[in-house]
This record gives C-alpha cells, structure tokens and sequence, in this order.
C-alpha cells in the first residue's frame, strides 16, 4: 500500500494507530440524538392516541365523561360485528375506497401524461392542476352541495342542456346516485395530487428509453406497458397506499354532503365513527370503529410491503 | 458544531415533552372560559365596564350574544341588571353556534367552562346525565306555578337543573296570495292542507315543503314529530317504552310520505333552499318554527302582506317545540350569585324584556304578546297561542338517547321515501332497534 493510499480516519488516526476499531462515543450518540425529535413526536401524537384508542374501545365511555369509562372488554368489538349495518357499512367503504383511488389514478395519469408534453403555457396547466387539491374541503363539499341541488343545480342544467338526461334528475337524496356525487367530487378534490406525484416519477425516465422504443416501432400503448409502468411503477405503488388510507379516512366531503346517507348510501366508516362518538356521544363504540379502521389501513400497508416485495424480486425498486 | 448539535439534540425534545404536557387546569371558570377554543370565546359586545371590584363576577354563555340584533338587545338586558344591583356582575360570553354544544361541553367536562350556561334541550339532558349542572330546585325563588307548562321540562327525579330560556313552536305558514290565485282556503284539517298543497303546486312553484334527508337529521327531526305529534302519535310512552310502531306514528308517516310521492315539496331541498324559495314566492305552505316568518319578512319585505299563518291543520295540537334551557354550571364557584341572577330573569318585568329581545318568542313565562309587537309581527299571537302545547322532540323518559333513537328512526323513513319498503314495515324495524337501544 502506498503512502498515497494511506487514508487517515476523521480523527488523524492511521489505519491500525490508535482508535480505528472503536468508534467515539459521541458519534454513535449523534443519530439517536437528531432522530429524537421524531420520535418524541411520533409518541406523543401518534402512539399514545392510537393507544388510548384501544384502550376506550374496551370501555363504554360517554362523551362528556371522558374519564369516567367502564370496561366492558370487547363488547364494543362483539356489536360491531353482530350489527346488521356492519356488512353494509363495509361494502360502501369498500366501494367508495376502491372507486375513488381508481378514479384519482386514471384522472391522475392522464392528467400527468398530458403535463408531461411539451405545448405552450404547459406552466401554467401545471399550476392550475392544484387548484382542486388546494382548495378547502369544506369550501369544496358545500359548493358541491349546491351544484348537485335538484332544482338549481348547475350539474342538473347540463346534463340536460347535453341531452344526457331529459329531465333534472335527484343526486344528493337518491340512493343510486349520492355515491356517485361523492365520488365526483372526492376524484376532483384528489387527483392533483395524483397528477403531480406521477408528473414526477414520468420525468425521472431517461429520454434514452423512449427513443430506443421508438425505434424498435413501438406504438404508444406499448410504450407504456414496456416504458413508462415499470419505470413508475414503485411511485404508482406508494401513492396508491397513500390513496387508500386517505379514502378510509376521509369525512368532511361525506358528512358534509350526505352524512352517509340517503339509506345509508354513502355512510362509511368514519362517518359512523363521527356519528357514535360525538352524535350519539358514544365515545367508546366510536373508538371501536376507528380500531377497525386501523386494522384495515394495516393490512392495506401489509398488502403495499408484499407488492413491494415482490417488485423487488423482479428488479424493480420501490 | 457537534457539541452543539448534541445539546439541541437534548433541549429540543424536552421542549416537545412540555409542550405535550400542556398547562395547569384553571381552577376558576370565569378564568376558564378561554380554556377550549380561545378563538371562538368572546365577551359580548359592548360589554358594560366592570363594577366596582366589590361584586361577584358570574360568567354567563350563549350563542344568542354573537347575532346580530338579538345579541346587542340582550346586552342591554345584562347591563340593566348590573347597574341595578352591586352585588353581581355578568358577564356574557358568546361562542358562536355551530360550536357552541362541543366548546361548552368539553369546557364542562375539562372542569372549567362559565357559570352559566345557555343549552339545546340535547345537550341540557346530558349536561344533567352527567352532573355538569347544579340542582337549583332550592335556590330558584319563583313558584312554578307562576311559570308555563313547558317549565316541568327543566326537571328531573322532581328536581330543577335549569330554567327555560326560550321556547320556539311551530305553526303552519302560508303564502296567502298563492293559495287565493289557486282558489283555495287556508286549511283547517290534514285533508285541506293536502288539497291546497295539490292545488298550489304548479310548474316550479310548490304547495309544500319539509326536510326530508338525513344531511339534516336533526331538522328532520323536528319536522317529522310535528306530523307525529300531530297526528296524536308519540316516540315514546309516558313511562319511556318506545311507541314508534303504533298506528298513529305509521299514519303520519304514511302523510309524510304522500307529499313527497305526490311531488308536493322540492325534493332533495333542504331548509335553506326551500326557506329562499318561500321568501321569493315558490312555496305556498310550510310548517316551520315562529324565527322564520322574521326571516322571510327580513330577506323579501313585500312578502309580508302575502304570508298568514294559523296553528298546524292536524288532529291533535301538540307541536314541536325548541326549548333552551339555561343552567348553572357545577364547576362554578358562585352558583348562589349564578342562581340570584336566574331569579332576577324570572320576574315577570325581566319577562317581558327577555320576550321583546327575542324577537317574541315564548319565554319561561306565559305571557300575552305586546301589542306593538303583535302589530309589527302578526305571526307572534298565533305562536303564542300553540305555545302551551309545545312537546320536546327528546322522547319523553329517553331523553338521553335522543340522537341514537332519532337516527335509528330516520333511517327507516328513510328506506321509505327512498326505497319505497312499507311503512310499517320500516317503523317495526325501526322499534325493534330503538327496544334494543333502550335496553343496552
């Protein structure tokens, strides 16, 4: 080895001199030390409510008596799943979960396949896309509200002005059709972001690829089956768990429109969650949903890691 | 640098810790009221200057204080009262409505929150399920037979936890012009008011209108009992046991349900869009609370001369009625000067004071409207008249469960008008799961 190739350590010390086999205290302190924060956070906001959740799930507690529950083990569990509404309340999270993180990844791509181009004013598209994203989600339900109005509604008037429908037709207030307005209006207020995040991950693939398949004559729907999916495909998987967990989770755009009906059109998970616990003033059985909603965004991540894994075999890196 | 990355490594989740931990609980609740929601508690405005540093301070809550109008009117009534007197002051607090019920009761249940303190009937029943509310059976002065009928509402096990603060009825309100153009009378029976509904209702223009969808649940609520009520049925017997699936209630219903099959209200409405459409002439009849015609009135003045209004056309004469109570907070440390104020509210001067801030509404007493009231607000007589068979919505013995029975009910109706199941059907299922309530 040349004297060249003699590389002291950060602390002056030569290879084999003083030191080099063990590491300063101070150094390994530092990490923990700098992560600490986080973890303080994580504990205070996240862990300890999450645990003070199982724990009033246990008990039958009244709202205004936050303290002065009774344990009642897993009762609160056992009416869950013996509650006729159960089934129903599952199927319509399902349904609402599945319809709107679809919707928000077709817009999404589309969305972020055209702001990928080049065209003119291409900046300002970029910057209006947010705009549904940015606006307040209370502000949002409420206009909505009034857009879907049966009898004044904009969303009615051109509709029928297209000839879609003959007639002005009830949305809010019609079973077969609430879900459908909510999800309209969850897709719009949720794309952006979709859009973005996809806007990112398209740009990170080289010019390279898409040139080596234009020459192999490749047409654009094979382009992006060989080109553009594998190359997004880690991002395409975390934003749909993201996706997922926020659907489970979402509530003022429901409650704001509907409160989960008309017949329990639109009532999910968290709406009853919110109706038990600060309605009905049930504030252990809402614990309760909101366990069963933790269950359910944990096996949406176990679900995410085994897709991951599984990309990972196949050489793809999420 | 690593030293000094090291010591902020150290000081700054100390920081977090205690900032986590949050501050002392304030032991004073007129100190209190800040406690949950600084941003929404404020004294009202144009509060009167503080006393003379010799009185007791009693903090008083209520939504009212932060409307406009209502809010300065009631003001005056508050500075009247200290400048009479230098024993106690009060102090108003207004939280604004939509907050009102979870900011007091998180205050109440943190042990803190003002002295007195303004409720929905909801929120009244569980206050005193909970021992947030003082029992001031001894400590209120007037007789009570002195006061109205609706004043037994404030008692439990035969002990008072509250006085009314004021009483809303409903009446049936009527655009009289479109009910002449469509050669109708006023009416006087259910089958009346079905065919001037029928004959009204024309084009964009409705004979009717009432809430009918869960995103007003609790709206619903009112509007449905006063059908039931109406049609002499009830939610509950005298002794609590729930009475949801009797006759009447299924006939009611049955009503309720022909307006809208028949296409007699704006479907899918709610109150504020149907409210709109009254005041600019598109509803001809709607049975609604003695605040509204003032609404109606405020937004079209020449609507005015179009509306009348009269006692709902049904069988029976029970009526919905929106009590709010007033009570003393148990965490307050002056509840004899809270309860001395109370007393102060209830003479029959206060009375005529509190009805004229209102707007007219009934208050705990019964009282003949002011004339120059009546004349500038015709619908107030008609109210006044209903008033003495004002029912709470809260069925009666299950006051606590209100919220859960009233859900459990509406969703069957629901089913009804959206799913066309049969009624009865609908009320059987919707008793078994009250039964099952009630029970737990």
């Amino acid at each position: 080895m040349t004297e060249s190739a003699v590389r002291l350590n950060t602390h002056g010390h030569a290879p084999g001199g003083q030191g080099e086999g063990r590491r300063p205290r101070k150094r390994v302190l530092a990490p923990y030390l700098l992560i600490a924060p986080a973890v303080v956070y994580l504990l205070i906001f996240q862990a300890y409510p999450l645990l003070e959740g199982g724990r009033l799930s246990l008990t039958q507690t009244s709202l205004l008596q936050p303290r002065s529950g009774r344990f009642v083990g897993l009762a609160n569990y056992g009416e869950i799943l013996t509650s006729p509404r159960f089934l129903e309340v599952g199927l319509i999270t399902s349904i609402y979960t599945l319809a709107s993180v679809l919707g928000a990844l077709a817009l999404g791509m589309a969305a972020a396949l055209l702001m990928n181009r080049p065209f003119r004013g291409r900046g300002f598209v970029r910057s209006a896309v947010t705009i549904p994203w940015a606006a307040p989600q209370v502000a949002v339900a409420l206009i909505f509200v009034w857009m879907f109005n049966n009898q004044y509604g904009v969303i009615n008037f051109l509709l029928t002005s297209l000839g879609v429908q003959d007639d002005y037709g009830r949305w809010l207030d019609n079973p077969d059709r609430a879900l459908i307005a909510v999800l309209t209006v969850t897709v719009w207020k949720i794309f952006p972001i979709t859009a973005l995040v996809l806007l990112a991950a398209l740009q990170a693939i080289p010019d390279e690829l898409y040139e080596a398949s234009s020459i192999d004559g490749a047409d654009p729907v094979n382009v992006f089956k060989t080109v553009i999916l594998p190359g997004i495909a880690p991002t395409l998987l975390v934003i749909t768990l993201f996706l997922t967990i926020w659907s489970l989770r979402r509530f003022e755009i429901i409650w704001l429109m509907t409160q989960g009906g008309p017949a329990g059109a639109t009532g999910t998970l968290v709406v009853d969650l919110y109706r038990e616990a600060f309605r009905h003033s049930r504030l252990g059985y809402g614990a309760t949903l909101g366990m069963v909603g933790v269950l359910v965004s944990t096996l949406a991540t176990a679900a995410f890691f085994a897709v991951s894994q599984r990309l990972n075999r196949k050489g793809i890196t999420a | 640098m690593a030293r000094g990355i090291k010591i902020l490594g150290l000081v700054f989740p100390l920081i977090l810790v205690l900032a986590a931990c949050g501050g002392e609980q304030p032991t004073d609740p007129a100190e209190d009221v800040g406690a949950a929601g600084d941003e929404e508690t404020q004294t009202g405005e144009g509060a009167a200057p503080e006393g003379n540093g010799n009185e007791v301070t009693v903090t008083w809550s209520n939504w009212q204080f932060a409307e406009p109008g209502r809010g300065e009117r009631l003001q005056t009534l508050v500075d009247e009262y200290n400048a009479s007197q230098d024993e106690v002051f009060v102090e108003t607090v207004s939280i604004p409505y939509p907050r009102y019920a979870e900011t007091i009761t998180t205050q109440l249940g943190g042990g803190g929150g003002p002295d007195i303190v303004n409720f929905d009937a909801d929120p009244f029943f569980l206050a005193v399920d909970s021992e947030f509310l003082v029992d001031i059976t001894d400590m209120i002065e007037v007789d009570t037979e002195e006061l109205a009928r609706y004043d037994a509402t404030a008692f439990f096990d035969d002990r008072r936890y509250g006085i009314v603060w004021e009483a809303l009825n409903y009446g049936l309100i009527m655009n009289k012009t479109l009910l002449e153009e469509a050669g109708v009378e006023a009416p006087t029976t259910y089958e009346e008011l079905l065919e001037a509904a029928r004959a009204t209702t024309t084009g964009g223009q409705y004979g009717f209108a009432f809430r009918h969808t869960l995103a007003e649940e609790t709206g619903w609520w009112f509007d449905l009992s006063n059908w039931v009520y109406g049609f002499c049925g009830s939610w509950t017997d005298s002794e609590g046991n729930p009475t949801i699936n009797t006759p009447e209630v299924a006939e009611a219903v049955s009503a309720y349900q022909q307006f809208i099959e028949e296409g007699l209200i704006p479907r899918g409405t709610d109150a504020a869009t149907y409210r709109r459409m009254a005041w600019e002439g598109l509803v001809a009849m709607m049975i609604d609370n003695s605040a509204v015609p003032a609404i109606l009135i405020e937004e079209t003045p020449e609507i005015a001369d179009d509306l009348a209004y009269a006692p709902i056309p049904f069988e029976c004469p029970e009526n919905t009625q929106i009590s709010i109570f007033t009570g003393v907070n148990a965490n307050s440390e002056h509840p004899e000067a809270a309860a001395q104020f109370m007393n102060y509210l209830l003479q029959e001067d206060t009375q005529e004071q509190v009805m004229l801030a209102l707007g007219g509404s009934a208050t705990a007493r019964e009282m003949d409207t002011p004339e120059e009231l009546a004349e500038s607000n015709p619908w107030l007589p008609v109210y006044a008249e209903v008033a003495p068979d004002g029912k709470l919505v809260a069925p009666e013995g299950q006051e606590l469960l209100t919220a859960e029975i009233r859900t459990a009910v509406l969703r069957q109706v629901d089913r009804v008008i959206n799913e066309g199941v049969d009624v009865q059907e609908a009320l059987d299922e919707a008793q078994a799961e009250v039964e099952s309530i009630v029970a737990r």
